[in-house]
């Protein structure tokens, strides 16, 4: 009795079909005391409406065969959505794209190549032309900034 | 030609006849299956009158994709899978209108409604113990009690695994086995 309770238990545990009908083959279908635990055939069978128990079925026929001439079938319509087969699939080939764009662009990020290069500590402007004449530069700086920016304009 | 004679012709010429072109042929059909489907769709729905309903759907429905038949394959667990889905439609239109039929009556309680005083006293005995069991689960063991089928053929009507078809009329007969061990209560509603 314990060992049935215990079977009991292990089966509505398992999570996936496949293991508890594996549990089914290999144990409950030999086990004397799981399979008192399950109804028999006969026990069901008189349950259940038979067809010999049914009478007057002659009317069946001459109801379909009205339903049969009265309408015509419906014209097959393409559907909007692909059958849900379908849609596994197409989100899964989806998936495999994005996991393999993703893939792609991680192996080929190199962060060096942005970052920015080292601030100099000094430069230099030897000369600057506009339109071949030597241009008038001028430089700036913003209070409280590390910016410098470079002004030039033509001589005039 | 007469409905006896069905018995011994192959389902199979039957339905490849009828494939040709031989239109008197499906009334054989009708006649070989409609006990049978008559009586599946009873044990599922619970009332001849839904039952007879399901089964008109499901012969119509074979009668026009008849051509989608594979000759391969069994033609009845064919017939049955198409009559097992008409059945579930059948419950969910059920289950639809009674939803409709409650909210009616919550909303305007000066509507008069007819109702069985007990309405457990009306239904037999097997119904008080089926009702507990889901649509699938009765499928599953009135197939395999009345019809004898193994998991491999239930699979076939309920299209799934032959596994899952296993798993299924586990859980079915341990319920129904249950519920028969609490007949007494049942007897007493009863």
């Amino acid at each position: 009795m314990l060992h049935s309770k215990i079977i009991e238990f292990i089966f509505t545990i398992l999570p996936f079909k496949s293991w508890k009908h594996y549990l089914i083959r290999r144990h409950i279908e030999h086990c004397p005391a799981c399979q008192a635990k399950l109804a028999q055939e006969e026990e069901v069978k008189r349950l259940f409406v038979q067809a010999d128990d049914l009478s007057n079925l002659d009317h069946l026929w001459p109801a379909i065969q009205e339903k049969l001439n009265s309408s015509k079938p419906k014209e097959k319509t393409r559907p909007l959505l692909p059958r849900p087969a379908w849609r596994w699939a197409v989100a899964a080939a989806s998936l495999m794209i994005m996991f393999m764009t993703g893939f792609w662009l991680i192996r080929n990020y190199q962060p060096d190549k942005f970052r920015p290069a080292e601030e100099a500590k000094s430069f230099q402007i030897n000369y600057l032309k506009i339109e071949n004449e030597p241009a008038r530069t001028f430089l700036f700086q913003p209070k409280n900034s590390r910016i410098i920016i470079i002004w030039a304009e033509k001589n005039t | 030609m007469e409905a006896g004679f069905i018995g011994l012709m192959e389902e199979k010429e039957i339905v490849a006849r009828w494939l040709q072109g031989n239109g008197e042929d499906f009334k054989f059909i009708v006649d070989k299956y409609r006990a049978q489907a008559i009586a599946l769709a009873m044990n599922i729905l619970g009332n001849r009158e839904d039952a007879e309903d399901a089964c008109q759907e499901a012969f119509i429905q074979v009668f026009r994709n008849l051509k989608r038949f594979r000759l391969g394959m069994s033609f009845k667990n064919w017939l049955y899978t198409i009559l097992y889905h008409r059945c579930l439609d059948q419950l969910k239109r059920k289950r639809r209108f009674s939803r409709l039929f409650e909210k009616i009556r919550i909303e305007s309680p000066q509507i008069p409604v007819h109702q069985a005083s007990n309405p457990v006293e009306k239904r037999p005995l097997p119904q008080t113990i089926l009702k507990h069991l889901t649509p699938k689960e009765k499928t599953v063991l009135c197939l395999w009690a009345n019809e004898g089928y193994s998991a491999q053929e239930i699979s076939e009507v309920l299209q799934c695994s032959a596994s899952t078809a296993r798993v299924y009329l586990f859980n079915a007969r341990k319920k129904i086995k249950a519920l028969l061990e609490k007949k007494d209560a049942a007897l007493e509603n009863y």
